[in-house]
């Protein structure tokens, strides 16, 4: 198992190289001057060589990206020139925020897909399935930037029961920064009336980004689970006169569930990239948002910097997701010992 | 009973407690990002930052004339080579220092330096900055520059001992970063309002500066929230839920529109940006004048306004009489008004060398800007009832600026909005006319005529006022004689705001200042009365 994992880190190594030279080479073809764009359209010739030379756009391009693994190798991505800061300083504040979006969007993505799924399942072709499946197919069709302008005008602009925009209501100061997280830096200060607000101002954002991967979830543990009642483990065990509810619970939930995490765990991981327009709707100050102005802008740094951010956090979730399967199968953790 | 009188009086205690300790909050929004470095600033929003943080030394009243702000006044030499500006004593930056001399030499020094933002407007042109005593600072020039008083709007002071002690590692030498990391963070200026927070993508947090040197409004707010890159609906959502008091300029029509039936105010902000018909004057067939006359006859300017109609009263635009707006400096008001006239325009195009039956005529506008599809679209439809082929093609900007290096590459018709960057006529004409300034997006004309270089060489070099307007006013007739451009219409930037705020400098547009970019918007003018 060590040995495997060991595999896999140095394989997302490589990976992650071979995002940096693709997404590095890729940003500097996308038509339009960065230094340019910068400056804005009335800065002179001067001012726009200037800063070429200093983000080293006057030499070749795989000098270019030699610079750029030196800094990578110290810890530094260079300056934005869409904020005009470091980007690890950018990358520093805007990480936690999409990252607590996406994980609070992941929960429900669990909490909600999975028991919709199993109630689908174990009511196949009644009222309670029509309906599931209805709802996990609206999930899956609708774009998350819908859902968001629908939450908004039915939760904030219909019934004003929750917040519009942003991480925490105006007059409120946001906890000591521990984790970035305001939730659990609120409990870290022990703030309950941060906390609470903070979950209200999530709450819509997180349900519009979920929605999309809780339909997916909800259909694929609903196709997976009736595959395995198929099974004839499953009629073998009906014959020994177990329950069904033993039976769900012992035999088919779990072989059920490996497929079935492997998706939502691409569903969960691709939420980082695709928060974009649900932190747009919402003025949610987060890495998706700064990812697409930086990409608009033509912020080579920021280009490259959040790529790597956003590939790292995809490959880490995959791993842990291999191996939450390898511990459900126990066929795969046999292989995966012996190497096979 | 006694209870109830009890009840009552604490009741009024705590009204009365609400109403004085209530904070008047003012929150907008604006086009990420919040540039805060007065020496990067560039584009509307960083304006609104800079002219609220900082102070300048002069500020332009609502005719766009001059008038002392942090200097009480000024000399300039005849030779047109020195300005000597004196300092106003016991003006203080947020720190509770005094504004001296040194600290107007620093700000220059290193916007200078830095060679961002508008730094090209002094860059070449300043060659010294000196401080004579502690509010005295003389400025001397490498050559006579008569536009220079006006681009000193666009010269932050800032504080130069707060931005000493917080310098970093960096490439200017003694100066290191010259405080780039702190000031894009913090504030280090004497202006009405500081910061209290800045995020430049989402939030920008400016609290009142009680002891500024000018006061406030009584209704000033106290606060303002400065919000950044709102999405339509959700600006939509706030402001009916009065959680947001001003919009930006950049929504939908629709959306102000649907604002306005809500019964909120929609006002409007001119004089500082022209839409322009670029015309190729190298290429065939729009290098003939006759052509150019033609074209500028047969378009619709008024089709063109109801284009540009938000409600019954409000239009993003009126017409242009030429390349200034109206009520810039050295604007022309005896200018004629255009207007469409099919039978003069079938006139001249019969004097023109050029047979529009055997030529195509491109028209591009830029990708980003969806409203000029509409326009090209009209300019199509308009030069066909001439016989005129017109071909409209979509260019993204980042293309534009390229096809705008070479007379053979440049569209023979662009459509493009051009705005001032200072009060000047300079600052528009210059960079649009000149033959030094050819090949780039401004001056897709390529007019290259001596004439034009000469009287804008003149006004550069003239001190007196009056014959500086006399040669932009000869300046502006000449190009509208010419016909070197179609000036389509001078852009009025909407705004939703709530009726209890007020913005005296958009809603009397007597007192709105033109040729600054955001220069309306001083919140210490502004009255929330909520």
């Amino acid at each position: 198992m060590g040995r495997a994992l060991f595999r896999r880190l140095v394989w997302s190594l490589g990976v992650l190289f071979g995002v940096s030279l693709l997404i590095f080479v890729l940003a500097r073809v996308i038509p339009g001057d960065p230094a340019r764009i910068a400056l804005g359209p009335m800065a002179t010739e001067e001012q726009v060589e200037a800063l070429r030379r200093a983000l080293y756009l006057d030499r070749p391009l795989p000098l270019q990206y030699v610079e750029f693994l030196r800094r990578v190798v110290r810890g530094d991505l260079g300056f934005s020139t869409y904020t005009k800061r470091p980007v690890v300083e950018d990358l520093r504040e805007y990480l936690p925020a999409t990252l607590e979006l996406v994980f609070v969007s992941g929960f429900i993505m669990v909490a909600l897909g999975l028991p919709l799924g199993i109630v689908a399942a174990h009511f196949r072709d009644r009222w309670p399935d029509a309906l599931a499946r209805v709802l996990a197919l609206l999930g899956v069709v609708t774009p998350s930037f819908v859902w968001a302008i629908f939450l908004v005008l039915i939760f904030s602009y219909a019934l004003g029961w929750l917040p519009v925009m942003g991480r925490l209501s105006e007059g409120l100061s946001p906890p000591p920064r521990v984790t970035g997280f305001l939730t659990i830096d609120a409990v870290l200060a022990r703030d309950w009336v941060v906390f609470v607000d903070a979950l209200r101002h999530l709450a819509l954002p997180a349900l519009a980004l979920s929605l999309s991967g809780l339909g997916q979830a909800a259909r694929l543990a609903r196709t997976n689970l009736l595959e395995t009642f198929a099974k004839p483990y499953i009629e073998l065990a009906r014959a020994y006169g177990l329950s069904p509810f033993a039976i769900a619970l012992k035999y088919a939930l779990r072989p059920a569930m490996a497929p079935t995490l492997t998706i939502m765990g691409l569903d969960f991981a691709a939420m980082l990239g695709s928060a974009f327009l649900v932190e747009a709707v919402f003025n949610w100050p987060g890495l998706a948002r700064y990812m697409v102005q930086a990409t608009l802008y033509k912020d080579l740094n920021a280009i490259v910097g959040t790529a790597l951010v956003v590939a790292a956090f995809f490959l880490a979730v995959n791993l842990l997701v291999d191996l939450v399967v390898v511990w459900l199968n126990p066929r795969l953790r046999i292989q995966e010992r012996e190497g096979i | 009973m006694r209870l109830w009188k009890l009840g009552m009086a604490l009741v009024f205690i705590g009204v009365l407690s609400l109403a004085l300790g209530q904070e008047k909050i003012l929150r907008l929004d604006e086009v990420a990002v919040g540039e805060l470095d007065p020496a990067k600033a560039t584009d509307y929003a960083d304006s609104i930052l800079m002219f609220n943080v900082y102070d300048t030394l002069v500020w332009p009243d609502a005719r766009g004339k001059l008038q002392p702000h942090l200097a009480q006044r000024w000399t300039v030499s005849q030779d047109g080579l020195t300005y000597t500006f004196n300092l106003r004593p016991g003006v203080r930056f947020h720190d509770g220092a005094e504004v001296t001399a040194q600290d107007v030499v620093f700000s220059l020094n290193r916007m200078v330096a830095i060679n961002q933002g508008y730094a090209y407007l002094f860059r070449g042109w300043v060659k010294e900055a000196r401080a004579i005593d502690r509010y005295t600072v003389r400025f001397t020039l490498s050559e006579p520059y008569a536009p220079f008083l006006a681009t000193l709007v666009r010269l932050p002071i800032i504080n130069r001992n707060l931005v000493l002690k917080n310098l970093r590692p960096g490439p200017f030498g003694e100066f290191g970063d010259y405080g780039q990391a702190f000031l894009s963070r913090a504030d280090a200026g004497s202006g009405a309002y500081r910061i209290a927070s800045h995020d430049p993508q989402a939030l920008t947090v400016m609290a009142k500066y009680p002891a500024y040197f000018l006061g406030f409004a009584q209704g000033a707010p106290d606060l303002v929230r400065l919000r950044y890159s709102l999405e339509p609906a959700t600006v939509r959502t706030l402001m009916v839920r009065r959680e947001h008091e001003v919009t930006s300029q950049w929504l939908p029509p629709e959306i102000y529109r649907a604002l306005a039936q809500q019964g909120l105010d929609l006002v409007t902000e001119g004089g500082n940006s022209i839409f322009f018909l670029k015309l190729n004057n190298k290429r065939p067939p729009t290098d003939d004048v006759h052509f150019r006359k033609a074209m500028a006859l047969a378009f619709d300017y008024d089709a063109l306004l109801d284009i540009l109609r938000v409600t019954d009263r409000v239009r993003m635009g009126k017409k242009a009489r030429g390349p200034l707006p109206e009520g810039f400096p050295g604007f022309d008001a005896a200018l004629p008004l255009p207007k469409r006239d099919l039978a003069a325009a079938k006139a001249e195009l019969a004097k023109s060398k050029y047979d529009p039956r055997s030529m195509r005529v491109e028209i591009a506008w830029v990708a980003e800007v969806p409203l000029e599809e509409k326009i090209a679209l009209l300019f199509q439809q308009n030069m066909a009832e001439l016989g005129i082929q017109v071909d409209v093609v979509k260019v993204p900007w980042a293309l534009m600026t390229e096809r705008a290096t070479k007379p053979e590459t440049t569209p023979h018709v662009t459509s493009v909005y051009v705005s001032a960057t200072f009060p000047d006529p300079d600052s528009l004409l210059y960079s649009m006319y000149h033959s030094k300034a050819a090949g780039t997006w401004l001056s897709m004309s390529w007019l290259q005529d001596k004439r034009v270089d000469e009287l804008l060489d003149l006004g550069r070099r003239t001190v007196d006022e009056a014959r500086r307007r006399e040669i932009y006013v000869q300046l502006q007739r000449y190009l509208v004689k010419n016909q070197v451009d179609i000036y389509g219409y001078e852009q009025l930037a909407v705004f939703a705001k709530q009726p209890y705020v007020s913005i005296p400098t958009l809603e009397s547009p007597e007192k709105q200042v033109a040729g600054v970019m955001a220069g309306n918007w001083l919140f210490r003018l502004m009255e929330v009365r909520r």
